[in-house]
């Protein structure tokens, strides 16, 4: 205990002297000029496997008038120690731009240094940033690269990189992102607003974010003369901030970055006039709703009149026939794997049969509005994206849309654009817990959680025996719903699926696999339905003892929790149901020596449930599991018990049952 | 709007007269059918040079796309620098089934990037990809290259670039003036060109006819030599005035040499520091390593291709300045250093995808990376130039084994990397396991992993930290929560380095316990399986590039008061393929579980392929064993 208590003073020491180490090389920064001690540097001191680390870094923005209108200035400062290896390629760094006729970023300067230490005679060497080096390209369109390397970089390389850029006005203000793969000592970024432009900014991630703000007064230069006015100096500064990597089981790990996000909310002109942008999520609404290539797009009538008058026409309930719009929009527009926000034109979509999911659901909501349906577009950012920061209201956030349909008071959500299941099913991308129904007035926009629109099941059921001639041998039958029947359907749909899937299933349950049957892995329909007869060989009758696993298909062998820590949460892709039950018949001439144990997991919040049960009634051996797994979201303070439950799983999956020959 | 309309009018009548398409699905025959994604209808390729230096190559081809894995065949690339450029491009879609035409496209409609993984080159490249509306479609692409400023190698004949792809109809004709000879070699199933002499020109001219899709399968041939393919080089050619000739592996080294010479200059205050270096080096091997290392240090990778072609070094005194440089100027590069020195040494080029080059076609089109060869009294080291880190003198996985063309003022040479010995295990490991009535168990693990297994051990651990590294290895072991306590790894620098792993590590619920018994595991590690091999009929070869060989052996202390139910019995093969050696047996205590395998780098025929993947069955079933251990009463 009292070497903890050393060891923890210990580092707290050493962290102060970190911090006033840095403090003190804040202070002194200047570009071109590395202080010794940064150069024979040789681990980063709190994170001794970092391949390299971000010593400081400094953006500003600075807002000046340009033919009239506001023209933004970055400036931008970095300096990277190279530690290892592996962080020699941040010796070549890349400046991503946009230049196009309407938009132009453009790079005024680049400079930089990379700075070594010679190792014979201590003496610090400095090569400047040969431009020779810069190499540009046009990545596609009005997007092009600047790529930059450095001259003499090595292990124990200090380089620095400066550059300034002039952007239009706003397209400067996206994230500011400050943490990395790799550990950050400084970071800030400072801009001063003039008084007319209003920003709102929100932190986001782990780590802390300093912030500091001041009151500033600018001259803006107009050609008819200087225009006095305030500013708002805003500055964010960042300490040692540990780098922070991707892990499985994450959405989006961006999300989990340190970051300042900002957002225009408004302009209030000079001459008192106020510009009101997005500040609410009900403005985004109404925006979205009275644009060209979205909320037009939901008010087209007369497309495809004769087939939906035929539809309307038939004797069905109402949900058969939003069920036949639904396929109607499938059967017209073939999907072109875009996945947009905005329509890009419906009427072009359904003359030459081929769209993006936008223009889909817009014809789908069309069709349905004339038909006479409450239909709504649903809007979202599709999980590997991001999460909606539903603080920051605005349409940058959103990436996706789908549509809900009411029908006599029951909701139902529908992407056009995915190719199994029916109303409901939706892509693993779009099952997010936080959608926005747009809906306009008299009626009031809402805030929904479509992770649990359709059970997501598997429901197995299996007889097993011994046969006549001394097999183990049985039945297997699987029922599929909502992602796991999708998920089924595009593996048995893909080429030589079924045999494919045949091959796998039999690989890893270790059965011999006879009269396979699936059915409803087509278009349209709702659930899979799996029905094989199976055998085992290897166990023979004839033996005193017999021992097997009398679940025969286990739900899983090893747990997908290994490592011990975790930094990150645990993020499932989708809340699921597996039930298992095993009918085993205890062969003649056996008894049950030793029997799996029934045993539970049940998280406080019932969050992940697992049971397990056996009943022996006569020659009949009753096992029943059930995975519950409700919550999809699971803490890094969770992840031990987390590991424990998947522990558990996997343990009762692969016990045992041993059965003895009754001495006669 | 009268002109409107009667282009409308024109518009419709070329559709009406291209709905009898030229490319009705009825005249598919059945047999090209099964299995295919795609069917190249026509394709016909025509390369025109006019001189050494200029030519065309024109192209025009039909494809019919029954589903979207066949998609690929509709889409386009282009490269193009001071050497390519594209003059024309067009494409016609049409509904296959109905001839009607869907939708046309033209150059403008190409998307051109000049982005690539490269620093920096003179490509740019123009692709199209069409987005279908139905299935399926026929689609026809032509365009037109022209080649200027030198031809080092013709445009291969390449009717079908994947699996799953049949073929009706395919033509290449390749014109030349006489004095040029054009050298080719055939791929499976293409006869020999027609060849014709006419005003000073010679023609090749290839047909093929009626080839059914050839299928996917894992461990098959190269492509080159499966698929229906011709490929072609030039006797001679010029570059940029640098001229040469490809008749033998011999001249094309010359060429190489050629425009490289010269290119090793480095300042004289850095030859005396270099000089300094080595002073005390006891030997030449040792000198070596010393510069090795040294340019490991003060280099690194950064893709530059300019030049002639790609094919000429950056100066060595560039590089020295600049600290990088790609594989041909950082191995010209160490070249200089030892020349320093005084010791010689060779530039080599290689490929790093085929093993062997055709020795009958020199060619440019084969090569894709760059190494050095520094030749010793009895053996060569072998120096990648590209890698921080990798250990002296280590031929790794894709290069060990392969062909090269030795560089030389005498031209160039074909000789061979220094290949894996075979009397090595690629894979050894030691594990003394002691187990606990409740089933948990402490481990000691001790693995020494060569040859692919030790680069991939090596690329995976040596940028992590220990916590990282701790968190990557337990998932090679298939416990569900374990937790390694005292972790050391490191790379032993022989000629084939072993990267060893050493560690303990405590697992809970190793031996799953069912009343009195425990069920034992006696496979430790993950990813053991060994069968590759589907089920469904081989067609083609299989061909298994290096020997596979590991021994594994495993030793479990049992709890004191526990008795051995149940031991796998052991298994002894040896076939042609390779062999497969398992014990189980007890002492007192302690149970000693040893097993040994190798499989042997080799080819073999498709109609083997069952009794292989039987060999590979009877392996992995052994992996599934475990001990059964009863308490005593």
């Amino acid at each position: 205990m009292k070497t903890l208590t050393t060891l923890k003073s210990a580092t707290a020491v050493s962290l102060l002297l970190l911090m006033s180490v840095t403090l003190n090389a804040q202070k002194k920064f200047k570009f071109g000029d590395v202080p010794k001690e940064d150069l024979s540097m040789t681990v980063y001191p709190t994170d001794t496997a970092a391949n390299a680390a971000v010593l400081h870094e400094e953006k500003s923005i600075d807002f000046v008038i340009s033919d009239y209108t506001l023209v933004a200035e970055m400036k931008y400062t970095i300096r990277i120690k190279i530690l290892k290896p592996g962080g020699l390629d941040l010796a070549t760094q890349t400046i991503s731009y946009q230049y196009g006729k309407n938009y132009k970023e453009d790079i005024i300067s680049i400079s930089g240094f990379t700075h070594n230490l010679n190792p014979t005679n201590g003496k610090i060497e400095k090569t400047k940033l040969d431009k020779q080096y810069i190499a540009e390209n046009q990545v596609v369109g009005d997007l092009y690269v600047k790529k930059i390397a450095f001259q003499n970089a090595k292990v124990g390389s200090v380089i620095e990189l400066k550059y300034e850029m002039r952007l239009p006005s706003f397209g400067s203000f996206r994230d500011v992102v400050f943490q990395r793969d790799i550990p950050v000592r400084y970071s800030c970024f400072t801009t001063v607003i003039p008084e007319y432009y209003i920003f709102t900014k929100n932190t986001l991630g782990y780590e802390t974010v300093q912030y500091k703000e001041s009151k500033e007064s600018l001259n803006l230069h107009f050609p008819f003369g200087i225009q006095p006015c305030d500013g708002k100096g805003m500055t964010f500064e960042v300490f040692e901030l540990p780098a922070l990597k991707g892990d499985n089981y994450t959405w989006y790990y961006h999300d989990f970055l340190t970051r300042v996000k900002f957002e225009l909310t408004g302009i209030r002109w000079p001459n008192g006039k106020y510009e009101d942008f997005s500040s609410t999520w009900n403005k985004v609404d109404k925006q979205l709703m009275e644009e060209e290539s979205f909320g037009k797009q939901f008010r087209l009538t007369g497309l495809l009149k004769p087939e939906l008058t035929k539809i309307l026409s038939s004797d069905t309930t109402d949900l058969g026939k939003v069920e036949q719009i639904v396929s109607l929009v499938k059967n017209k527009i073939k999907w072109n794997g875009r996945v947009p926000l905005f329509v890009d034109d419906v009427k072009k979509a359904i003359k030459e049969g081929k769209g993006s999911s936008a223009d889909m659901n817009a014809l789908l909501i069309s069709l349905l509005h004339e038909a006479g349906y409450n239909a709504y577009p649903v809007v979202m950012s599709v999980k590997s994206r991001g999460r909606i920061q539903a603080i920051n209201p605005t349409i940058k956030n959103l990436s996706y849309f789908i549509v809900r349909v009411d029908i006599d008071n029951n909701i139902y959500y529908v992407d056009a654009s995915t190719t199994y299941g029916g109303l409901n099913a939706l892509s693993i991308d779009c099952l997010v817990d936080n959608a926005r129904v747009i809906k306009t007035v008299p009626e009031v926009s809402e805030w929904v959680d479509l992770q649990n629109i359709q059970k997501n099941r598997v429901i197995n059921n299996i007889i097993v025996g011994f046969n006549e001639q001394g097999i183990l041998s049985g039945q297997y039958q699987s029922l599929r719903t909502g992602v796991e029947h999708q998920l089924l359907c595009n593996e048995l749909e893909m080429e030589n699926g079924i045999e494919k899937y045949k091959e796998r299933i039999s690989k890893d349950t270790d059965l011999e696999i006879k009269e396979f049957t699936a059915s409803g892995n087509k278009n349209g329909s709702t659930s899979t339905k799996i029905n094989f007869e199976f055998a085992k060989g290897g166990t023979a009758l004839d033996a005193d003892i017999i021992y097997l696993n009398p679940l025969i298909v286990s739900y899983m062998n090893e747990s997908p929790f290994k490592a011990e820590t975790r930094k990150l949460p645990v993020e499932f892709r989708y809340p699921k149901e597996y039930r298992q039950s095993v009918l085993f018949v205890i062969p003649k001439g056996y008894k049950v020596e030793t029997l799996p144990q029934s045993d539970k997991v049940v998280f406080n919040d019932n969050g992940l449930i697992f049971a397990y049960s056996v009943k022996l009634s006569g020659e009949e051996l009753h096992i029943n599991q059930i995975v519950s797994l409700n919550r999809t979201v699971f803490s890094p303070q969770e992840y031990e018990s987390l590991r424990d439950a998947y522990l558990k799983i996997v343990n009762k999956n692969t016990e045992q049952l041993v059965l003895k020959k009754i001495k006669e | 709007m009268r002109k409107a309309f009667i282009l409308a009018l024109i518009i419709s009548a070329i559709g009406s007269i291209s709905a009898a398409s030229k490319y009705p699905l009825d005249a598919i025959p059945d047999s090209l059918k099964k299995g295919a994604n795609a069917v190249v209808r026509d394709y016909e390729g025509e390369f025109q040079q006019t001189d050494i230096n200029n030519g065309t190559y024109k192209c025009t081809y039909t494809v019919t796309v029954f589903n979207s894995k066949g998609d690929d065949c509709s889409f386009f690339i282009s490269f193009q620098d001071r050497f390519r450029s594209l003059k024309s491009f067009s494409a016609v879609v049409e509904n296959a089934e109905t001839g009607k035409v869907l939708k046309k496209y033209s150059k403008s409609d190409l998307t051109t990037s000049s982005y690539s993984s490269t620093f920096m080159t003179d490509d740019v490249y123009s692709l199209f990809a069409y987005e279908p509306s139905v299935y399926p479609y026929t689609i026809t692409i032509s365009y037109e290259n022209r080649c200027q400023n030198g031809i080092p190698s013709y445009p291969p004949f390449m009717p079908v670039e994947g699996f799953n792809i049949a073929l009706q109809k395919a033509k290449y004709k390749i014109t030349v003036p006489s004095d040029i000879e054009v050298k080719y070699r055939l791929g499976r199933n293409v006869h020999r060109p027609k060849v014709e002499t006419a005003n000073n020109r010679k023609s090749y001219e290839w047909e093929i006819n009626n080839m059914a899709p050839v299928l996917y399968e894992a461990f098959a041939p190269e492509n080159r030599e499966i698929l229906p393919m011709v490929i072609l080089s030039p006797s001679k050619f010029c570059m940029e005035g640098q001229c040469g000739e490809l008749t033998e592996w011999k001249k094309l080294g010359s060429w190489v040499y050629t425009i490289n010479k010269g290119r090793d200059q480095l300042p004289d205050s850095y030859k005396e520091h270099l000089r300094q270096m080595v002073q005390n080096a006891k030997s030449d091997r040792e000198k070596v390593d010393i510069l090795y290392k040294h340019m490991q240090k003060t280099t690194r990778y950064v893709g530059i291709q300019l030049g002639i072609g790609g094919f000429q070094t950056m100066p060595a005194e560039t590089v020295y300045k600049t600290g990088f440089g790609d594989c041909k100027a950082l191995s010209n590069y160490m070249k200089s250093m030892l020349a320093a020195i005084g010791i010689p040494s060779n530039y080599i080029i290689i490929s790093t995808k085929y093993k062997d080059v055709y020795p009958d076609l020199p060619s440019f089109y084969q090569m894709n990376h760059a190494i050095l060869a520094v030749p010793m009294a009895k053996d060569t080291i072998w120096l990648e130039c590209t890698s921080q880190s990798l250990p002296f003198d280590y031929a790794h996985s894709s290069i060990a084994g392969h062909q090269v063309i030795w560089i030389s003022e005498n031209g160039g040479e074909l000789r061979r990397v220094r290949n894996i010995p075979t009397d090595l295990f690629a894979q050894e490991t030691k594990v003394h396991l002691k187990l606990e009535e409740e089933g948990n168990a402490k481990l000691q693990i001790n693995s020494q992993h060569r040859y692919e297994y030790f680069d991939n051990m090596w690329h995976r651990l040596q940028s992590l930290s220990q916590e990282e590294q701790k968190n990557n290895i337990v998932k090679r072991h298939s416990f569900s929560k374990s937790k390694i306590e005292k972790l050391s790894s490191g790379s032993d620098e022989a000629l084939f380095p072993a990267f060893g792993l050493n560690y303990t590590m405590s697992v809970e619920n190793l031996a799953s316990r069912s009343g009195n018994r425990l069920f034992v595991p006696l496979t430790i590690f993950n990813g053991t399986e060994k069968s590759f091999l589907g089920t469904t009929a081989r067609i083609q070869d299989v061909v298994i590039d290096n020997e596979q060989s590991e021994q594994n052996t495993l030793t479990i202390e049992i709890p004191d008061g526990w008795d051995v139910e149940y031991m796998p019995k052991e298994v002894e093969t040896k076939t042609k393929f390779g062999s497969f050696d398992y014990k189980v047996t007890r002492d007192k205590n302690t149970i000693i579980v040893t097993q040994t395998y190798r499989l042997y780098g080799s080819r073999y025929p498709a109609e083997e392929a069952a009794n292989l993947r039987q060999f590979l069955e009877t392996v992995d079933k052994s992996e599934k064993n475990r001990l059964v251990l009863v308490k005593q009463p």
